[in-house]
């Protein structure tokens, strides 16, 4: 029986090609436009939780200033060589490494420009916790040892030749604010121009040559075994206040979990993403108007049809399911040439972003989930708009649907 | 004639009320989408134009080398501005005026609650003051400006004084700025864009004298009306080398025209407002297709009918003109809807946000050639739209035609 009405639905699509094509056009540009944007917002938030669990969980960052975002660099004199010694000794902290920031004038053969420089520390132990932190591998050469001064460790796209016009390699020279370092070591691509293009010297002779002193802009600490996250997070926070001599609610600077981060980057993320999804939704709504309107022309049509089911004994309910499988048909056969166009559109703007603004995290996800809900949604969103027409069919009276026409 | 065309078309329309409704409602959706967001976007330039139009194509802006993320990361960058740079930019031949005001992060102490916002110090000489107001960043909304050779005086942005605290400051209080004591003589008026609403403002002597500060973040200098600017700024590049002892290229400063800097701005602005509108405009292009698909189902109602007219001597351009200007008044009225929402869509946002975020920067804006331009674009989309169908039925064969059912 079912399956009769099924047959009776795609008869009835078929027969009408052009307008059943052109309903569905409708509905596969929402879809696909929809499909895009979701698979490309989900493997962004899933690249960016990977490398956050590169990083690990046991993490904390402790940074100047009241807010979640502001600029590395851009507060200096918060933190100090001394606040880090006091983190280390807050229980349930392993160890912990300072960072400082700072956009300096770097040159290579002639050419001359302004690039981040980033201080990191060379002690062991400090320089492995950094290491892990941000996911740096040598790809050539070697890391920064304690004994280092006027070394530099490149990321992959400045040895690329990205950022000078020309190819750097080990034991060159790159001046920067006109003091010459040898570069020792070449790092494997991060996946982004930002830390690709960034240099990194050891921390102590950053704080010399660009007279910082004591200042750290950034701390990292790992907490150990088991300890939890939170606690340490105040204990430190209580350490540096009592350091500082300041009031809880008075403090220039934040100690930020791992998990805090993850959900901080991802409210930003799910806004955008919301927005520019709902945008594209409102495309849907209008192919949605189509199919109400196309199958509104379809039960005018078809008025002594109905009648003529009717005549022979069909229930309401059986012109009503007719009906709205042969919506729901409509826009499910919109929403899997929506998804298919979709996968094409998601893939194209993957390429397109790796091969032009070299951004590895910008790759769609595309789950069977996602593919699924899109064709159920697809086909709901059929049936919903076929309902008036399909109950106006269904509550014809068969004398009057008989005798039109 | 054409008015007869027209009296066809409409009378058409009416005769499939509830369709052309639908086909409509595709249109309207999309437009008004699309004039929400491109009355919000232009409303955004507008502010920010309004903000910095004061400016004018003869103010120039030095900032320190790699001070790339505004005035206020000035600690960021490796180069340095000096006191002497200021008299160096004065004694340039074109220069009509100069100044370079100190920037920094500070402490506020208010009521014993601590908070920490950005200071700018200006010289507090009645020309200073000009061109600062000339820039529309110093209008006083309560109290006055910062008498000259006064030491203990601050004005706070508009949002310092009535959201940061608790309590909202008045003129007459007294603050703390990094533990010195000031008196508040004034508090700004709220400008359009919050970038000065979280800003306080002393002396430029006194954040000298009291905060050892004395190297300014940045220079502005504004170009006599008889000189032509970017012949002043070669000659400030050259001077400011030789201040500094560098060679061309190796510049440790950047030198802007002001106006440029806003360029650059806007367009970014721009491209994210070309990004979102194009999301949009997918509903438009569905709309369309939903004209294609009510016009095609219209022909074919509406074969004898054509036949009838062809026998009694309507030429094919005429069947053509009628069925164009039937699809393109769907487009237009549709247009027409849209445009209402769209505007109201734009009207209610700015006040959401107005209240939400208690900022002006989001105004919609609607001017003339958006109305006019959106009215003829939805009737150029409709007539477009509907150019298929219409060469289908201006090209049946009479008899044909006629003979159909």
């Amino acid at each position: 029986m079912f399956f009769d009405f099924f047959l009776i639905a795609c008869r009835n699509i078929s027969r009408r090609r052009l307008r059943s094509w052109l309903t569905m056009v409708g509905i596969f540009i929402g879809i696909a436009a929809v499909f895009t944007l979701v698979s490309l917002g989900n493997g962004f938030e899933k690249a960016l939780i990977d490398e956050f669990e590169k990083m690990g969980t046991d993490k904390l960052f402790v940074q100047p200033g009241k807010g979640f975002f502001s600029t590395p660099g851009s507060l200096k004199n918060v933190l100090s060589d001394y606040d880090l010694e006091l983190i280390k000794k807050v229980k349930g902290v392993e160890t912990a490494a300072g960072m400082n920031y700072k956009i300096a004038r770097i040159e290579f053969k002639d050419i001359s420009k302004y690039s981040w420089v980033i201080g990191i520390s060379t002690d062991p132990e400090e320089k492995k916790l950094l290491f892990e932190m941000q996911n740096f591998k040598v790809a050539k050469g070697r890391e920064l040892e304690s004994s280092d001064k006027y070394k530099i460790l490149i990321g992959a796209q400045i040895a690329k030749g990205l950022t000078f016009d020309k190819e750097v390699d080990l034991r060159n020279t790159i001046k920067i604010d006109g003091i010459d370092f040898k570069v020792v070591g070449i790092l494997e691509s991060m996946g982004n121009p930002q830390d690709d293009q960034t240099m990194y010297i050891p921390l102590e002779t950053e704080k010399e040559i660009f007279g910082e002193g004591e200042n750290l802009d950034y701390i990292m600490a790992k907490t150990s075994f088991n300890a939890d996250q939170d606690r340490v997070a105040a204990d430190i926070m209580k350490t540096l206040r009592r350091e500082k001599g300041v009031r809880e609610g008075d403090e220039n600077f934040n100690v930020q979990t791992s998990a805090q981060l993850i959900e901080s980057f991802n409210t930003v993320l799910n806004i955008v993403t919301v927005a520019l999804i709902g945008i594209a939704a409102i495309s849907i709504v209008v192919g949605a108007v189509g199919i109400t309107n196309t199958m509104y022309t379809a039960v005018l049509e078809r008025t002594g049809e109905i009648g003529i089911m009717k005549a022979i004994g069909a229930k309401n309910s059986d012109i009503l399911t007719i009906f709205l499988i042969e919506s729901g048909i409509l826009g499910m056969m919109g929403g899997l040439i929506g998804v298919l166009i979709g996968v094409g559109i998601g893939k194209l703007v993957e390429v397109i972003v790796k091969t032009a603004l070299l951004i590895d995290y910008i790759t769609p996800e595309i789950t069977v989930g996602l593919i699924l809900g899109s064709l159920a949604f697809a086909f709901v969103i059929g049936a919903v708009s076929g309902t008036m027409p399909a109950r106006q069919a269904s509550k014809m009276h068969p004398v009057n649907a008989l005798r039109s026409k | 004639m054409i008015k007869d065309y027209f009296k066809v078309a409409i009378k058409n329309i009416f005769n499939r009320k509830l369709r052309s409704w639908l086909t409509m409602i595709g249109i309207f959706i999309g437009i008004a989408a699309v004039v929400a967001l491109i009355s919000l976007g232009s409303g955004m330039q507008k502010a920010i134009t309004s903000q910095f139009g004061k400016i004018g194509a003869n103010r120039i802006s030095i900032s320190p080398g790699g001070a790339i993320a505004g005035p206020l990361s000035e600690n960021l960058g490796s180069g340095i501005l000096y006191s002497s740079d200021v008299e160096a930019v004065r004694n340039v031949k074109g220069v009509e005026f100069a100044t370079g005001p100190i920037a920094a992060y500070v402490e506020l102490e208010f009521n014993k609650e601590i908070e920490y916002v950005a200071l700018m110090a200006f010289d507090d000489d009645t020309k200073t003051l000009r061109y600062m107001e000339e820039m529309g960043l110093a209008e006083v909304e309560y109290g006055r400006q910062i008498k000259t050779g006064a030491t203990r005086e601050v004005i706070l942005g508009n949002r310092i004084a009535n959201d940061l605290f608790d309590k909202p400051i008045q003129v007459g209080n007294s603050i703390y700025v990094d533990n010195y004591k000031f008196n508040v003589v004034g508090i700004q008026k709220k400008s359009d864009s919050s970038m000065f609403d979280t800003v306080i403002r002393i002396s430029k002597k006194t954040a000298e004298d009291l905060f050892e500060r004395e190297n300014p973040s940045n220079i502005f200098a504004k170009v006599d009306d008889n000189y032509e600017p970017t012949e002043v700024l070669g000659k400030l590049e050259k001077a400011l080398r030789k201040e500094h002892n560098v060679d061309e290229g190796e510049e440790d400063f950047t030198i802007e025209i002001a106006a440029d800097v806003i360029e650059s701005f806007t367009r970014i602005l721009t491209t994210v407002q070309i990004l979102v509108i194009s999301i949009a405009a997918i509903s438009i292009v569905v709309g369309a297709v939903g004209i294609t698909n009510t016009m095609y189902t219209a022909v074919l109602e509406r074969t004898g009918e054509i036949g009838i007219m062809k026998a009694i001597g309507a030429r094919n351009s005429d069947i053509l003109t009628i069925f164009l200007i039937e699809s393109g008044m769907l487009g237009l009225v549709g247009g027409l809807i849209g445009i209402f929402i769209g505007v109201g869509i734009g009207k209610a946002v700015e006040v959401i946000a107005k209240a939400a975020m208690n900022s002006n920067i989001l105004q919609a804006h609607f001017p003339w050639y958006l109305i006019l331009g959106s009215l003829l674009f939805s009737f150029l989309l409709g007539a477009i739209a509907g150019t298929m169908p219409a060469k289908q039925a201006s090209k049946m064969n009479p008899i044909d035609a006629l003979r159909y059912e």
